[in-house]
């Protein structure tokens, strides 16, 4: 087994929000190998954002640990880390200075962290440039006159441009025609197996994620639902909410619609008190339990592990279809 | 790629008529009051310059805009005043923007104790009228162009801070900032490198919008006689000295006064181009 | 007699004026929607998607436009007449792209649908008005309508705002629903609901719709029929299960090649380039600078050609079929 690059325990994260406290991260624990792709999966406002956010260290937990090779991280980060751990944004039309070039915006990793003597900078950057897909004639360009792909790959080369061990990508092609997004992650994988990068690949989108990483994790509210191997999990879907998630999928074709598991829909949602499972409003199967009692994570097969009550019961229901 | 943008720009700017009607009254009188020495039919007229045979003449072809008490040559005197009103102007702006910018970049971005009492400052000096303020400074100071320019500057920064303030506030959010700070980039460089060119429209409008200011109010300021002393010809000064000769020399306060108003007018009408055309991004 | 379409567009043709030039982007797009049919329109981004339907329903003005063709409601011309006042709203009911910004932030939700619900019956009492728009909200699944109904836009989240929006455009029971992008912005478990509730109620009340999008899946989930758009026209089209399983135009094939599968299998290709510059577009087929299978005959305008029971393709590799 390759060594643990990232491990993350018990992470929760508040927000005050007026009088009340938010829990946006609710005791998520992960761990990401050396040379991996983890996806992280879940609807808007599951805290997705919170844990990169988290990790990189622009936001101080409320609680829990970040261990970077076995060490604690340190809020602030070191400059070493900002060089090791690098990100790339969700949307493509700010996460570039609209009054600085392409040049500019690649080589501040270069100058920040010493990389490259500054007489290099330009031969640098169009290497990093050609790496993703650039010709040089792209150095000189202010971000408008690039398409929302280009952007992306050129804040690819930021990020490449560090040297990082691994990558935090927050929906990085979400935002791009699915032609252009076929391509941004071919990329993305290209230079991961390169360069022996690990990535934690946040996405909602389920079919992207079934083609692009090894092992996904489920969060709802804050709270890690189910994870395991990619495969495992889309070909055997525990959790209730992983089964609507992928329910939903609107698909291309016959085969992958016969691949989602049945769903309810006219279930009504039933609201109740937040005590106990955070997806039993949701759930056409909650019981009194589900609404009582918050369900640990618990391994259903060696490293495919579901945090419900009745994981049993569905682990069963399945293989009868499947 | 500049140029793409630059064509833009223009391409903006001149589809507004009087955009292009304020850039043409700003750079007339720009080259006018640069120019006057050459351009000026009598350039001593400037000075302490005394010739009683012409005194009092109105408007005519000699004289385009007549002649003063003194028989100096009204449109000399107006575009060497333009000299002055112009100095104040880039002077006080000069030094109150970049002063503001730096603060308001500050307090916005970095924050913490100092920058809170910079921003208390500044709301107390945003609430008096500045007109007030700069007679309240010149009324303890000797009133002189030096000391018009001081209490000028002294009222102006403030507006730049909260102007810039207010911006960082919501740029530091951005995606390309959260980026740097990730990257590891220092404050100075986000400061100025990253969050600063990206406020320059805003910067560039307001600044063009407060030159009309400032020459209005430093004008305003000489009126009352607390600013440029005569003889040195301040548009504001001559107005109060024309206005004693009301009604019989009235081309000696109605010009200059028309002459404040046309730079006043230019400046405005450029800022609003500004605003327009930059705002297209 | 030939029997009138609800809704055709012909040859519609728009440019557009910007700093660099007059934008040719819509290109002879012509579409036909029947009675109680849902049609989808595909396309990447900036490919006058939108453009299109506000076309339909006369919501372009401005100087620097340029607009020729027809579009026929019923068999009566509506652009550029006052005609379309009268229907849009009525009639022809509008889902926009961006939801949060399409509601008035200064009306409460039960305000906005009322002034809706007057439009068509002015004189309903007040009781009666209020149970029609609280029915609206519930036939979009909204879960707790009167909560919704006193709110003001702005307290509602994203995917309520966007039901509210559905249920905007549905209240009059219109006969024609253009749908911009609905539910795009939106979680997918939330966008499946929204969908469904879409379907379930044209279908109840027989009412077409012309569904514009980039998610192919979308496609093949909600509508009858699929019109393929491509930088201002129109590539190909037809029922969507014929144009799924035997793409002809070679950018359809690409747009569906480069969705990943849930089935997994590897990323797909994906495709290079991008759209041209409207300003001075190809001549001809505008894929062709994307194209592998580009041949000189493309620099030619390619009519439409029918392929299969109602299928139509414009591209040269079609051109021994006899024109449709
Ligand atoms: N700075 C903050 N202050 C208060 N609440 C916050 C803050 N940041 C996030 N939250 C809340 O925390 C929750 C998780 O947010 P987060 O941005 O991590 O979600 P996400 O999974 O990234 O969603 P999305 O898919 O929309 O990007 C949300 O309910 C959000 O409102
Ligand atoms: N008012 C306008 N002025 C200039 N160009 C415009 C204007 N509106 C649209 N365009 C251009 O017209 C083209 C088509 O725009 P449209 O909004 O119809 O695209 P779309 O297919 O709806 O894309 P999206 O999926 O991004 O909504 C784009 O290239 C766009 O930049
Ligand atoms: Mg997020
Ligand atoms: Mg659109």
């Amino acid at each position: 087994m390759a060594d643990i690059l990232l491990e993350v325990r018990d992470l929760t994260k508040e927000f005050a929000v007026g009088r009340k406290r938010v829990r946006a991260l609710n005791g998520v624990s992960l761990g990401l190998e050396e040379g991996e792709i983890l996806a992280v999966v879940g609807e808007s406002g599951s805290g997705k954002t919170t844990l990169a956010n988290l990790v990189l260290g622009i936001e101080m937990p409320t609680y829990g640990d970040i261990l970077y090779r076995g060490t604690p991280l340190k809020t602030p980060r070191p400059l070493h880390m900002r060089r090791r751990l690098q990100y790339v944004q969700q949307n493509p039309w700010t996460t570039l200075n609209p009054r600085r070039t392409v040049f500019q915006s690649v080589a501040l990793p270069l100058a920040v962290h010493k990389l490259t003597p500054p007489r290099l900078w330009r031969e640098r950057v169009a290497e990093l440039l050609h790496l993703v897909g650039l010709g040089p004639e792209f150095l000189d360009r202010y971000p408008h006159a690039l398409s929302g792909g280009q952007r992306q790959r050129v804040a690819i080369a930021r990020a490449l441009a560090a040297q990082p061990e691994m990558v935090i990508l927050d929906e990085p092609t979400s935002a791009l025609d699915v032609s252009v997004q076929a391509r941004v992650l071919g990329l993305l994988l290209e230079i991961q197996a390169r360069f022996s990068l690990s990535y934690l690949f946040i996405s909602h989108d389920l079919a992207v994620v079934r083609n692009f990483a090894r092992r996904i994790l489920v969060l709802y509210r804050g709270q890690v639902m189910e994870t395991g191997p990619t495969e495992v999990v889309f070909r055997n879907p525990v959790h209730p909410y992983t089964r609507l998630l992928l329910a939903s999928v609107p698909v291309v074709s016959e085969e992958e619609a016969a691949l989602r598991p049945s769903w309810p829909w006219d279930a009504q949602d039933r609201l109740g008190p937040g005590e106990g499972c955070p997806f039993s409003s949701r759930c056409p199967w909650a019981q009194e339990l589900c609404w009582r009692e918050r369900p640990s994570l618990v391994p259903i097969q060696k490293s495919h592990l579901v945090a419900c009550h009745f994981a049993e019961l569905f682990v069963e229901e399945v293989s009868h279809h499947g | 790629m500049r140029r793409e943008s630059l064509r833009r720009f223009w391409y903006h700017f001149g589809r507004n008529p009087l955009s292009l009607l304020g850039l043409s009254i700003v750079t007339l009188v720009v080259v006018g009051a640069l120019g006057a020495p050459w351009i000026a039919p009598y350039p001593e007229h400037a000075g302490r310059f005394v010739n009683f045979a012409e005194a009092g003449q109105p408007p005519s072809l000699h004289h385009l805009l007549g002649t003063d008490t003194f028989g100096r040559d009204l449109f000399s005197r107006i575009l060497f005043g333009y000299r002055i009103s112009l100095a104040l102007g880039v002077v006080v702006l000069g030094i109150a923007v970049p002063l503001g910018v730096t603060l308001g970049l500050w307090a916005g971005y970095i924050g913490g104790g100092i920058a809170t009492w910079i921003m208390r400052l500044s709301d107390v000096f945003v609430a008096i009228p500045p007109l007030v303020l700069a007679m309240a400074v010149l009324g303890v100071a000797e009133p002189s162009l030096t000391n018009a320019m001081m209490a000028l500057t002294l009222m102006w920064w403030p507006w730049y801070t909260r102007m810039i303030y207010n911006q960082v506030r919501s740029l530091r959010l951005e995606g390309y900032v959260v980026a740097a700070q990730i990257i590891g980039a220092s404050a100075t460089h986000i400061m100025f490198r990253e969050i600063l060119p990206n406020t320059l429209p805003n910067i560039l409008t307001k600044a063009a919008l407060d030159m009309g200011f400032v020459i209005l109010i430093g004008a305003s300021l000489s009126f009352l006689g607390l600013g440029v002393q005569p003889p040195t010809p301040d548009l504001g000064t001559m107005v109060a000295e024309g206005a004693r000769y009301l009604p019989d020399l009235w081309w000696l306060a109605v010009f200059p006064g028309l002459a404040i108003l046309f730079v006043v007018l230019g400046f405005n009408l450029l800022a609003d181009g500004l605003r327009d055309a930059l705002g297209e991004g | 007699m030939i029997a009138v379409s609800l809704l055709e567009v012909k040859q519609l043709n728009l440019s557009l004026r910007t700093h660099t030039g007059l934008a040719h982007i819509l290109k002879d797009v012509s579409l036909r929607v029947e009675a109680g049919e849902r049609v989808a329109l595909v396309g990447e981004t900036g490919c006058g998607k939108s453009l299109t339907l506000k076309a339909i329903l006369g919501l372009l003005e401005g100087k620097g436009l340029v607009v020729s063709g027809k579009v026929l409601f019923e068999g009566e011309e509506i652009l550029g007449t006052p005609r379309i006042l009268r229907l849009r709203g009525v009639q022809i009911g509008f889902i926009p792209q961006d939801p949060a910004a399409s509601l008035n932030p200064t009306f409460s939700i039960a305000d906005q649908l009322l002034a809706v619900v007057r439009r068509v019956r002015r004189n309903l009492p007040k009781e009666k008005a209020w149970a029609l728009i609280k029915e609206a909200l519930v036939e979009v699944a909204v879960p707790d309508p009167d909560r919704v109904l006193a709110s003001y836009p702005f307290q509602l989240s994203g995917g309520l705002c966007q039901r509210v929006l559905i249920a905007t455009a549905l209240v009059n029971r219109p006969k024609l629903v253009l749908a911009d992008e609905p539910g795009t912005a939106l979680d997918v478990t939330v966008q499946a609901q929204t969908l469904r509730a879409m379907r379930h109620l044209t279908e109840k009340s027989g009412s077409s719709v012309i569904l514009v999008t980039h998610n192919l899946g979308v496609v093949r989930e909600f509508a009858d029929r699929v019109y393929v758009m491509y930088a201002g026209t129109i590539v190909e089209h037809g029922p969507v299960k014929s144009v799924f399983q035997t793409p002809r135009h070679p950018y359809t094939r690409a747009l569906l090649d480069s969705v990943p599968r849930l089935t997994g299998g590897g990323l797909p290709q994906g495709l290079d380039g991008h759209i041209p510059d409207y300003t001075s577009p190809p001549k001809g087929c505008r894929f062709r600078p994307r194209c592998a299978f580009a041949r000189p005959e493309c620099a030619e305008e390619q009519p439409l050609r029918q392929v299969a029971e109602g299928h139509e393709v414009a591209c040269v590799l079609y051109a021994e079929v006899p024109r449709g």
